[in-house]
C-alpha cells in the first residue's frame, strides 16, 4: 500500500511533488510556516552575507602570501619534498581502507572531487600541482583496485592486515621522513603540519595510556584503582592550557638530567603533555566502554579456560572499544583541534601563523580573512573524522547485538 | 559508599597545595654546568628572542629572524662557534622569558629586556652590559588632542602584560592621582590590532618599541603622522642579554662580545675594514681587539674568556660593531644614534665599553 | 574467578590469588611511591611556598565584578579579583550556553526542515572547529571592528554599540529592593499555591485548569503592584554617552556594559558549548521511547507543551550527567581568555607568575582553583540529577 503510494508519487511531476514536500516539511501549520519565514531571512541574511564577504569584499591576498606560514611554519626552505612521502602514503592508505572496508556513497564522491577542485583551484601550483597529484591518483588507484578486485576476494584478509599495520607505521614514518637522516629539528616545524604531527602522535599515545589508566581504574586492586583514579581526575581538574604552560614552564625541572632528557623541545613536550591529558580523557571513555560489555563475556571467557589477560585483551577490550566509537572518535577530534593551543606557547601552528599574518602591515585589517581560513582547515579535518567515524561505526556494527 | 563529589574535590585542592606548600622557601639554583661547552658541543646557539617588534626582534614572512636584539645573537654565535647563522631562535612571549632562561630553555635572552634588580636577583638572571638605553613612553592618537600625561583622566591605556612596563604605568598614573583602565594583553599583535581599532586611547611601551611600530603604522589606519608619541619619559629601561644565573663563564663571553662590539665601534673597526686591521691594526687597542700581535711582536695575553682570543674577528666579518648593527635595524626607524643616550661617550651619549686589556 | 587451578592439588603459596595480588600491589605501590619521592625531590630545587602573593600587586586589572582592587592590595587580592571574574564569566555562559544548546537541539529535531538544517550546520560549524580561533574571531573581527565610541551604533536610544563598550539597559538596585524582594518571595509562593489548587481542580473535575496562566498573571500582578508601591526599588538605566573631553569621548554611562573582551569570551565559550549541548539534548530526546511523543500527541497536547511537559522533563534525566561535562570544559574553557584580553583567574594568575617567578607554586594554585570550581558545579549538578531521577528508577 504504501509502497503503491510511493510509486505513484514518484511519477508526479517534479514541481507537485516539490510543492508537496515543502507543504510538508515547510509550511505545515501556521506556526511553522512563520518559523520558516523567520528562519528564512535570519539564515539567508547570514548567508548572504557570508557569500558576499567571500566573493566579493574579502582580500584574499594575505593567504596567498603566508600560504607557505601557514602550512609549514618556519619549514627551511628546500626541505618540502620530506612532507610528501607521508601525506602519499596517508592517501594510499586512506584510499585502501575506504575501498576495503567502506561503501561508496554518491555524497562522498561529490565532496572528494569538490575538495580535489577547490586545492587545485586556490591551494597548490608548480611542482606541488603535480606532487598533489600523485598522491590523489594514489588514493583513487587504491580505492579502485581495493573495492573491485581484493575485496571478497581471498587476499581481502591480506589486505586488511597490511593495511592495519600500515596505519600503525604511518606516523613513524611521518616522524622519520620529518627529522630522519639530516632532516629538520623539531623547533622548525610548524604550520598547519606542526598541528597534524603533535595530533597523530598524541592521538596513538593518548589510546594507549587511555587504555591503560581505564584498565587500571577498573582494576580490583584497590591500590591501583585509586591511582589511576586519582590520576584521571587531577589531569581533568585543570585546563588543558594550564598544563600546557606546566609544560613549558615547569615540566623541564622534573625531567631527571640524565640522557638529555632535560634538553627536550617544546614540540615534542607538547607531544607528551597532549598525550598524558587526552590520555585521561580517554581513559574515562574507555571505562564506560568496559562498563557497556556484559559480565556473561568474563564468564564465558574463563569458562573456556582463558586467563584474566589474554580475556581482557582478546575478549573484553575489543568489546569495550568498539562500543564507545563515537565518543573515542569525538575526543580524537577534540584533541586535534586542542593542538591549536600551542599558539600560546609561541609554537607557529596554524593558529601562530595566522597571528603572525594578522600583525603583517601588508594586510593590515584581514583578520577575519586570515582566522575564517585557517578555521576552515581545521574544520575540514575535524569533519571528515567525525564523517569516517560513522562509516566505521557502520563497519563495525556498532549497537547491533 | 558514595561520599559527595564536592568533598573528594576539595581534599585533592588542598592535597596538592599542602603538598608542597609544606616545603620551604628555597631557590637552590643548579651549580653552572658550563653552559659554553654546552653550547659548544651542540653546535648551536639558543637564543631567546621577539617575534612581533620590527627592528628589534622580527618574524619575517619567510621564516627568519631579523632586529638589533638578533643581531647580537649572531654576534655571540660569531665569536663561539665561527658562524653567525648558529641560532636557534626561540621566540618567546614577555611572561615566558625568564623561565625559559631560568629552565635553561635557551642560552641566552636577548629580547629587548629591562635590567632591574628583582630580575637580577629573584627571577635568576644575569644581565651583560647594555646595549640600548631606552626609556618607557605613550602613544596616542594625534587627533585626540592629548598632549601630556596629566591630560590622560579617564582613558584607557594598552599595555603588554607581565613587563616592567604594566608596574610603571600605575606608579605614573598614581603619581598624577589620574584614574585610568588599563587593558593588558599577551602578545603585540592583538594589542595593535586593538589600538588600531581605538579601543584604548594611549599605548604604553619602551620608547623605541613605539618608534617602532609608529614608523610602520599602516597608511590605511592614518600612517605614522596620524600617531603621537609624548615627551615625557617616565622610567629608565636599560635594555640588554641576559643569562642564567650561577656561570660565570658564560656570563663574561656573552658580555665580552657586547662590549667588544662597542669598543669596535670607538676605535673604527667594522665589516668593511676588519680584514685589513687583522693584518695591520692601526693602533695596539685595535690589536688587542682582535687578538692579533701588534707590529709583529710576541702574541698578546690571553684574556682566558674560555672563547679563542681572536673571537671577535668573526663576530666584525660576519655581524659587524654596534654602529653598523644600529644603523642596519633601529636608524630605518626613525631613531637616530646621534643625541640619544646610544650615542658613543666620545659623542655626548653614554655608551662607554670597558676596556679590552 | 579462579587461577590456574589444578584439580586435586591446593595452589601453591605464589599460586594463592591473594598473595599475588599483594606483591603486585606491592610493586605498584613501590613505584609511584618511587616516582613521588622523585619529584618531590625535584620540587624542593625549586621555588616553593606562597610567601610571594602577600607582596603588593603593582598593576591594576581592567574588568572588576565585585571586588575593588587597586594596585596597592596584594597579589592575592590581584588573583581574587580573576577568580570572580571567572566566576561572573562562567555563571554567565553556562545560563546562555544551555539555552542555546537546548534551543538548537530541540531545533535540529523540528518538523521544519529549514530549522532542522540550520541547527544542523550550526552545530557541525562550531563544534568541529578549534575554540581558540573562535575567540580570536569574535574578538578581533568581530567586537573590535564595532565602530569607536564617537561613531557608536545606538539603537533606540536604548542600545549603544561600540568597541569600547556595548551598552544594554539595565535595572540597578535601590534602598527598597529588601523589601520588593521579600514581597515578591511571598508572590511567588502565593503563585505556586494557586498553581496546586488548579491542577488538583483539573484533576478532579476534568477541566482545563490553567494552573500556569493564572499562577504567572497572579505573580506579575502582585510584583507590579508591589513595585509601584515599595517606591520603585530598581532604577532602569539606559546608556548615556559621556561629554569628550579634548575632543575625544572618555567612554559611557549608564546602563549594563559589557566590554569587547567579555564579549568575545563569552559569545566564543556559549556559540562553542552550545554547540556540543545541541548534540546531547538531541541525543537525549532520541533516546526517548517513540511512545512518549505519540501517546501526548494522543493525549491533544500541542507542539510546545509536547515538548515542554512530557519530552523535555523525561530527556533531562538522561542529559544531566554529559551535561555536566560540559559545563566543567567550558569552566575550564574560560582560561582561553589568555589569546584576548580579559583578566580572569589564568590571565591574572599568569601575570603574577611573570612578575614575581615562582611557577610551581602559582600552577599549583591555579589548578586548585579550578578543581574548586569543577568540584561546586559537578556538586550542584549531582544534586539536580538525584532530584530529577525517578525514584527506582537508578
Amino acid at each position: 500500500m504504501a509502497a503503491a503510494a510511493r510509486v505513484v508519487a514518484a511519477r508526479r511531476p517534479w514541481h507537485v511533488r516539490a510543492r508537496r514536500w515543502a507543504r510538508a516539511n515547510l509550511f505545515s501549520s501556521g506556526w511553522n510556516t512563520l518559523l520558516t519565514a523567520v528562519t528564512l531571512a535570519v539564515g539567508g541574511y547570514i548567508t548572504f552575507a557570508l557569500l558576499r564577504f567571500v566573493l566579493v569584499s574579502a582580500d584574499w591576498g594575505v593567504i596567498e602570501a603566508n600560504r607557505r606560514l601557514i602550512f609549514l611554519g618556519r619549514f627551511p626552505q628546500g626541505e618540502e619534498w620530506r612532507v610528501w612521502p607521508p601525506l602519499w602514503a596517508f592517501l594510499l592508505l586512506a584510499g585502501a581502507s575506504y575501498g576495503l572496508w567502506g561503501r561508496l556513497r554518491p555524497r562522498d564522491a561529490v565532496v572528494f572531487v569538490l575538495s580535489s577542485a577547490f586545492l587545485y583551484a586556490f591551494m597548490v601550483e608548480g611542482a606541488n600541482a603535480l606532487l598533489l597529484g600523485i598522491g590523489l591518483a594514489l588514493a583513487i588507484g587504491t580505492w579502485a583496485a581495493s573495492d573491485a578486485l581484493v575485496r571478497g576476494s581471498r587476499y581481502e584478509e591480506l589486505a586488511k592486515r597490511i593495511t592495519v599495520g600500515g596505519w600503525a607505521l604511518l606516523v613513524p614514518f611521518l616522524l622519520f621522513m620529518l627529522a630522519g637522516f639530516g632532516g629538520v629539528r623539531s623547533s622548525l616545524w610548524g604550520g598547519l603540519l606542526l598541528n597534524v604531527v603533535v595530533a597523530t602522535v598524541a592521538m596513538e599515545a593518548a589510546l594507549v595510556l587511555g587504555v591503560l589508566f581505564a584498565l587500571g581504574r577498573a582494576s580490583s586492586l584497590p591500590l591501583v584503582s585509586r591511582v589511576s583514579a586519582l590520576y584521571i581526575e587531577v589531569i581533568r581538574g585543570a585546563p588543558l592550557i594550564a598544563w600546557i604552560f606546566i609544560g613549558w614552564f615547569v615540566l623541564p625541572a622534573f625531567l631527571p638530567p640524565i640522557l638529555g632528557l632535560q634538553d627536550i623541545g617544546l614540540v615534542l613536550r607538547a607531544m607528551l603533555i597532549f598525550s598524558f591529558f587526552e590520555g585521561a580523557y580517554i581513559a574515562e571513555i574507555v571505562r564506560g566502554g568496559l562498563q557497556s560489555v556484559p559480565r556473561g563475556q568474563v564468564e564465558a571467557a574463563h569458562a573456556v579456560g582463558l586467563g584474566a589477560v589474554r580475556t581482557m585483551t582478546l575478549i573484553v577490550l575489543p568489546q569495550a572499544l568498539r562500543n564507545v566509537i563515537p565518543a573515542l572518535v569525538g575526543q580524537l577530534i577534540t584533541l586535534w583541534k586542542d593542538t591549536s593551543l600551542v599558539a600560546i606557547i609561541a609554537l607557529t601552528d596554524a593558529v601562530g601563523a595566522a597571528q603572525a599574518a594578522i600583525a603583517q602591515r601588508e594586510f593590515i585589517g584581514r583578520q577575519a580573512e586570515v582566522l575564517l581560513f585557517v578555521a576552515f582547515l581545521f574544520w575540514t579535518v575535524a569533519f571528515v573524522m567525525s564523517r569516517l567515524s560513522q562509516q566505521l561505526e557502520r563497519a563495525l556494527g556498532v549497537g547491533q547485538r | 559508599m558514595r561520599t559527595s563529589l564536592l568533598w573528594r574535590y576539595s581534599v585533592l585542592a588542598v592535597a596538592m597545595v599542602g603538598l608542597l606548600g609544606l616545603a620551604c622557601e628555597d631557590n637552590g639554583d643548579g651549580e653552572g654546568s658550563g653552559k659554553l661547552q654546552a653550547v659548544i658541543d651542540r653546535g648551536e646557539l639558543r637564543c631567546g628572542v621577539n617575534d612581533g617588534v620590527p627592528g628589534f626582534g622580527f618574524l619575517e614572512p619567510d621564516g627568519s629572524f631579523s632586529g638589533f636584539d638578533v643581531d647580537f645573537c649572531r654576534a655571540v654565535a660569531a665569536a663561539v662557534l665561527g658562524d653567525a647563522e648558529a641560532v636557534e631562535y626561540i621566540p618567546l612571549s614577555a611572561g615566558a622569558r625568564f623561565d625559559a632562561l631560568v629552565q635553561d630553555e635557551i642560552d641566552v635572552l636577548i629580547r629587548n629586556t629591562t635590567w632591574t634588580a628583582e630580575r637580577d636577583g629573584a627571577q635568576g638572571a644575569a644581565f651583560t652590559l647594555t646595549t640600548f638605553y631606552d626609556g618607557q613612553g605613550m602613544m596616542v592618537r594625534s587627533e585626540s588632542g592629548i598632549t601630556s600625561i596629566d591630560d590622560m583622566e579617564g582613558i584607557t591605556v594598552c599595555v603588554l602584560r607581565g613587563t616592567t612596563t604594566e608596574g610603571n604605568l600605575e606608579d605614573r598614573f598614581a603619581l598624577g592621582g589620574i584614574s585610568y583602565t588599563p587593558l593588558a594583553f599577551e602578545d603585540l599583535d592583538t594589542l595593535e590590532a586593538a589600538f588600531r581599532e581605538e579601543r584604548c586611547d594611549g599605548w604604553t611601551s619602551d620608547q623605541s618599541q613605539l618608534a617602532a611600530r609608529r614608523s610602520s603604522y599602516p597608511a590605511e589606519a592614518g600612517g605614522p603622522d596620524s600617531l603621537t608619541v609624548l615627551s615625557e619619559v617616565f622610567s629608565k629601561e636599560p635594555l640588554g642579554p641576559a643569562v642564567r644565573d650561577g656561570d660565570d663563564e658564560w656570563f663574561d663571553v656573552v658580555n665580552w662580545v657586547v662590549i667588544g662590539m662597542i669598543q669596535a665601534d670607538e676605535l673604527g673597526v667594522g665589516s668593511d675594514n676588519v680584514e685589513e686591521q687583522i693584518s695591520e691594526p692601526s693602533s695596539i687597542d685595535v690589536a688587542r681587539l682582535l687578538g692579533v700581535p701588534w707590529e709583529g711582536g710576541e702574541d698578546l695575553p690571553d684574556f682566558a674568556l674560555g672563547v679563542d682570543r681572536t673571537f671577535m674577528q668573526e663576530v666584525l666579518r660576519q655581524v659587524g660593531n654596534y654602529d653598523e648593527v644600529y644603523e642596519r635595524n633601529i636608524v630605518p626607524l626613525g631613531i637616530p644614534r646621534e643625541g640619544t643616550l646610544n650615542a658613543s661617550w666620545r659623542e655626548g651619549g653614554i655608551l662607554y665599553a670597558p676596556p679590552m686589556r | 574467578m579462579s587461577t590456574i587451578a589444578i584439580p586435586g592439588r591446593a595452589p601453591g603459596f605464589w599460586h594463592r590469588r591473594r598473595t599475588r595480588r599483594l606483591a603486585i600491589q606491592a610493586a605498584f605501590g613501590v613505584l609511584v611511591a618511587l616516582i613521588l619521592l622523585y619529584l618531590l625531590e625535584r620540587a624542593l630545587g625549586l621555588q616553593l611556598g606562597f610567601e610571594f602573593l602577600r607582596s603588593r600587586a603593582g598593576f591594576a586589572i581592567s574588568h572588576q565584578w565585585a571586588t575593588d582592587f587597586s594596585a596597592n592590595n596584594s597579589r592575592l587580592d590581584a588573583y581574587l579579583t580573576g577568580v570572580w571574574n571567572t566566576v561572573r564569566l562562567v555563571v554567565v555562559g553556562l545560563l546562555l550556553a544551555t539555552f542555546l544548546g537546548v534551543l538548537a537541539g530541540v531545533s535540529r529535531l523540528s518538523s521544519n526542515w529549514l530549522v532542522a538544517k540550520i541547527a544542523l550546520v550550526y552545530v557541525e560549524v562550531f563544534r568541529n572547529t578549534p575554540l581558540l580561533i573562535q575567540i580570536i574571531f569574535w574578538y578581533t573581527a568581530v567586537f573590535l571592528r564595532l565602530p569607536p565610541t564617537r561613531e557608536g551604533i545606538q539603537l533606540f536610544d536604548l542600545v549603544f554599540l561600540s568597541n569600547r563598550a556595548l551598552v544594554i539597559p539595565w535595572a540597578f538596585p535601590q534602598d527598597g529592593i529588601g523589601v520588593w524582594l521579600i514581597v515578591l518571595a511571598g508572590a511567588a509562593v502565593a503563585a505556586w499555591a494557586v498553581r496546586r489548587w488548579r491542577i488538583a481542580d483539573e484533576e478532579r473535575t476534568g477541566q482545563p485548569g490553567r494552573g500556569n496562566t493564572m499562577a504567572v498573571t497572579l505573580f506579575v500582578l502582585l510584583a507590579a503592584v508591589s513595585y509601584a508601591l515599595t517606591d520603585q526599588p530598581l532604577d532602569l538605566e539606559v546608556p548615556t554617552v559621556n561629554p569628550p573631553v579634548n575632543g575625544s569621548f572618555r567612554g559611557m554611562g549608564g546602563g549594563l556594559q559589557v566590554s569587547p573582551e567579555f564579549a568575545g569570551l563569552l559569545v566564543g565559550l556559549v556559540m562553542y558549548t552550545g554547540a556540543f549541548i545541541a548534540e546531547i539534548v538531541r541525543g537525549s530526546i532520541q533516546a526517548l521511547p517513540r511512545g512518549q511523543g505519540e501517546a501526548s500527541q494522543a493525549l491533544g497536547l500541542g507542539a510546545y507543551d509536547r515538548m515542554t511537559l512530557i519530552i523535555l522533563p523525561q530527556a533531562l534525566r538522561i542529559m544531566i550527567p554529559p551535561l555536566t561535562n560540559q559545563y566543567l570544559n567550558l569552566t575550564k574553557n574560560s582560561s582561553l581568555a589568555v589569546a584576548i584580553a580579559y583578566p580572569e583567574l589564568f590571565f591574572v594568575g599568569g601575570t603574577i607568575q611573570n612578575n614575581a617567578g615562582h611557577a610551581v607554586p602559582m600552577f599549583l594554585l591555579i589548578m586548585a582553583t579550578y578543581l574548586v570550581l569543577s568540584g561546586v558545579t559537578a556538586t550542584a549538578m549531582n544534586v539536580l540529577n538525584r532530584r530529577v531521577q525517578v525514584v527506582g528508577n537508578n
